[in-house]
């Protein structure tokens, strides 16, 4: 029967799954993408948004599925240990997490893939940035990235010019880029897979101010649009369907997937190929889960690196009130970055960051203070004005090291379907804590700038949602997990799309990077079908 | 192909043109046209005034003395009807006597002839007695400016803390002004 098998399994349909989904279509290859979440639709996504009370929650507007739970805030799906509480969050949906992103789409710069060679410290990647580069622009035109054109430099070397042209900066943006350059930082555009004009049949963005949680017109590129390309190409997707299950065959074989559907019914899927495209929590989760007499330490573990070398980019903040008016709020939520401490030879000893300016309105922060502070009347909605043109929030993203302690590994707890919960041990240590005492420094110079007031220093590590190095790459197969083609070292027909598979985080978001990796994956699979 | 939805083609929360209440006095007329401050804080007064009189008031008549009072108290010509009467259902259930909360303000507003909500709060702070009702009317300002009493959304693109500032920022999801429209210096006003 159709549904029981195809030439390529894809477990998850976020940016990686849909992206090879389609891709492989394209070339004919039968493809079936098992999805544990729902579908979703965009106009109840913004309606959620619009009727949620904290607006800051910006999962709110996705509630987890019971069968298919993801982080929330309080709704304790991780269990966690160590010592920096792991805040992450993802979708199980159709379309996965990049419903909701800032778009802000970086390649990594080539030192990023030295850490070793040149550090000293952390992991090489088994290949270079040369060899990742054509992925990375056919990434860009996948998506739609939109970046300067005009000779800035960002540090990773290009061959084509972006896609698109940079949207225009913001009031805030201008001004914040102006006077921090003046005092000899580096800030510029981030590239961003956000539409500057009508692209890919998508509109350009209109600065609805709202890019997480959800662009109400999808001029910010989300993982569906790939899913639904590949639909329309003739890849099945199957919401609902929670793999539980790899089932690994003769000479180590995958032979199947096996999935349950939200009544706890459960299906067995065969195919050639499969590729795990479900997360950095998802992905080790399962692997861990599916294991067996021939596999005691679970699938794809005989380096017993399934789970570990967790790295994110834990993030610090600040805010304050400028001394003039700028104005959040106007146009997309982040367009400019400080990025003159990505690199150099003091990551031997400390993280590399990248620090950038939120764009987001401030409006609703503005009238609870101004309530708090007992205002009425006038003075109520003066006070509202000044607070939401007058304040600055700055984010740092650091750098992490992989390190075996920081991993997931299944709970004892489980979730409706009898499926183990992700237990995370998480710590943060000195390579990044004193960094980000020198990046407290940073926001003190920054904001002092602007002749800063109310500053509000926020040195709780969050995170960026960048879920890194859980199966982790590397030529040596006994202390990683795939190679550098993404393939497990164990299993010939087991793939990766994932950020887990970095061998470090550098200083941005690591989708432009999937992206990039599974446009190869595809070009490896269909060399092979 | 996914339908591209613009924020002008959302169906929101019940929108403004609906669930007009049909006035019952003339001066429940003016007060909904809202036409300038003085009158309406006359007609405000003049409004509760005739609810004094009746015996029996009607809980249609409570949500009139409500919308007169977020009249006044948010120097808002024309707070919409239905909006006031989920604010009052919300506070209600919050506060226990919140009728007499209501009333007990509008009492003040009438005898010492308040014009705007700044006097009203000079004589509350006056008395200890009137904490309470210091609470009260906090609560009702902060339901209006966000939209939202006790975890419940309301109101969004309405919300009053967006007024202040809707000449220069947009509520987030709504589009407000054509593509770029953030790269100019925003006006000051």
């Amino acid at each position: 029967m159709a549904h029981d098998s195809a030439d390529v399994v894809i477990v998850g349909s976020g940016i990686a799954g849909a992206l090879i989904a389609d891709q492989l279509a394209q070339s004919g290859i039968s493809v079936l993408v098992l999805e544990a979440g729902p579908r979703l639709a965009r106009w109840r996504i913004v309606e959620n948004y619009r009727n949620t009370p904290n607006k800051n929650n910006f999962m709110a507007p996705y509630p987890s599925a019971p069968y298919a739970p993801h982080p929330e805030p309080e709704n304790n799906y991780f269990v966690l240990k160590g010592n920096t509480p792991y805040d992450a969050q993802y979708i199980r949906a159709v379309g996965g997490t990049t419903w909701q992103w800032a778009a802000v789409a970086w390649r990594l710069l080539p030192n990023d893939f030295e850490m070793r060679s040149r550090y000293d410290i952390g992991r090489d990647w088994p290949l270079s940035y040369n060899e990742l580069e054509p992925y990375y622009y056919q990434a860009e035109v996948q998506l739609g990235v939109s970046g300067p054109n005009d000779g800035t430099d960002l540090g990773s070397p290009r061959k084509q010019p972006y896609p698109m042209q940079q949207l225009p900066l913001s009031w805030n943006d201008q001004r914040f880029s102006k006077v921090v350059s003046e005092h000899g930082y580096q800030v510029v555009s981030e590239p961003v897979a956000r539409n500057s004009q009508v692209y890919d049949n998508r509109p350009n963005c209109c600065g609805n101010n709202n890019c997480t949680p959800i662009c109400p017109i999808g001029a910010m590129y989300s993982g569906i649009v790939h899913i639904e390309k590949a639909e329309r190409t003739g890849a099945r997707v199957l919401p609902n369907a929670v793999v539980y299950k790899i089932e690994v065959g003769n000479h180590n074989h995958i032979n199947a997937v096996h999935y349950k559907k939200p009544d706890g019914t459960s299906q067995r899927i065969t195919g050639k190929y499969f590729v795990l495209a479900a997360n950095g929590i998802e992905i080790p989760k399962l692997m861990l889960i599916s294991n067996s007499e021939t596999h005691p330490n679970g699938v794809g573990n005989n380096s017993n690196q399934v789970g570990r070398n967790l790295m994110d980019h834990p993030g610090t903040s600040v805010s304050f009130l400028a001394n003039e008016e700028l104005w959040p709020g106007r146009g997309p939520i982040e367009m400019s970055a400080i990025i003159n401490m990505r690199d150099g030879a003091f990551r031997s000893d400390y993280a590399a960051k990248k620090l950038y300016l939120s764009n987001r309105g401030q409006v609703s922060f503005a009238a609870k203070m101004a309530l708090h502070m007992g205002l009425v009347g006038k003075k109520l909605d003066q006070e509202i004005r000044y607070r939401s043109a007058h304040t600055v929030q700055l984010h740092s993203l650091h750098e992490m090291l992989p390190n075996p302690e920081n991993r997931i590994v299944p709970s004892s707890q489980r979730d409706v379907l009898g499926i183990p919960q992700p237990e995370i041990t998480y710590s943060v240590r000195n390579y990044v804590k004193n960094s980000a005492k020198k990046t407290r420094a940073v926001f003190a110079e920054l904001a002092a700038m602007f002749g800063g007031t109310e500053v509000s220093f926020n040195d709780q590590f969050t995170s960026n949602h960048h879920i890194m190095g859980t199966t982790i790459m590397g030529t040596d197969p006994r202390n990683s997990v795939v190679d550098a083609h993404c393939r497990s070292h164990d299993h010939d027909n087991l793939f990766i799309a994932s950020s887990s598979v970095m061998p470090s985080g550098g200083t941005v978001g690591c989708t432009l990077t999937i992206a990039a990796l599974a446009l190869r994956i595809a070009d490896t699979l269909r060399a092979e079908l | 192909m996914m339908r591209r939805l613009t924020g002008s083609q959302q169906s929101t929360s019940p929108s403004f043109s609906t669930g007009f209440k049909k006035p019952r006095t003339r001066r429940h007329f003016l007060l909904l046209l809202g036409s300038g401050l003085a009158a309406l804080t006359s007609a405000a007064i003049a409004l509760s005034s005739s609810q004094k009189s009746s015996s029996q008031p009607t809980s249609e008549s409570q949500q009139s003395e409500f919308l007169a009072l977020s009249v006044l108290v948010t120097a808002r010509p024309n707070p919409h009807p239905l909006t006031s009467s989920r604010i009052y259902k919300a506070l209600s259930t919050q506060h226990p006597q919140f009728q007499e909360s209501v009333s007990a303000l509008m009492q003040l507003v009438r005898t010492q002839q308040l014009t705007n909500v700044d006097a009203l709060m000079n004589v509350l702070n006056k008395k200890a007695a009137l904490t309470q009702l210091k609470t009260v009317l906090h609560d009702i300002i902060s339901a209006w400016y966000l939209g939202e009493v006790q975890d419940k959304v309301i109101a969004f693109e309405s919300a009053l803390m967006f007024d202040p500032v809707r000449n220069v920022v947009g509520v987030p999801s709504y589009c407000w002004a054509p593509p770029g429209y953030w790269a100019m210096q925003p006006t000051k006003a």
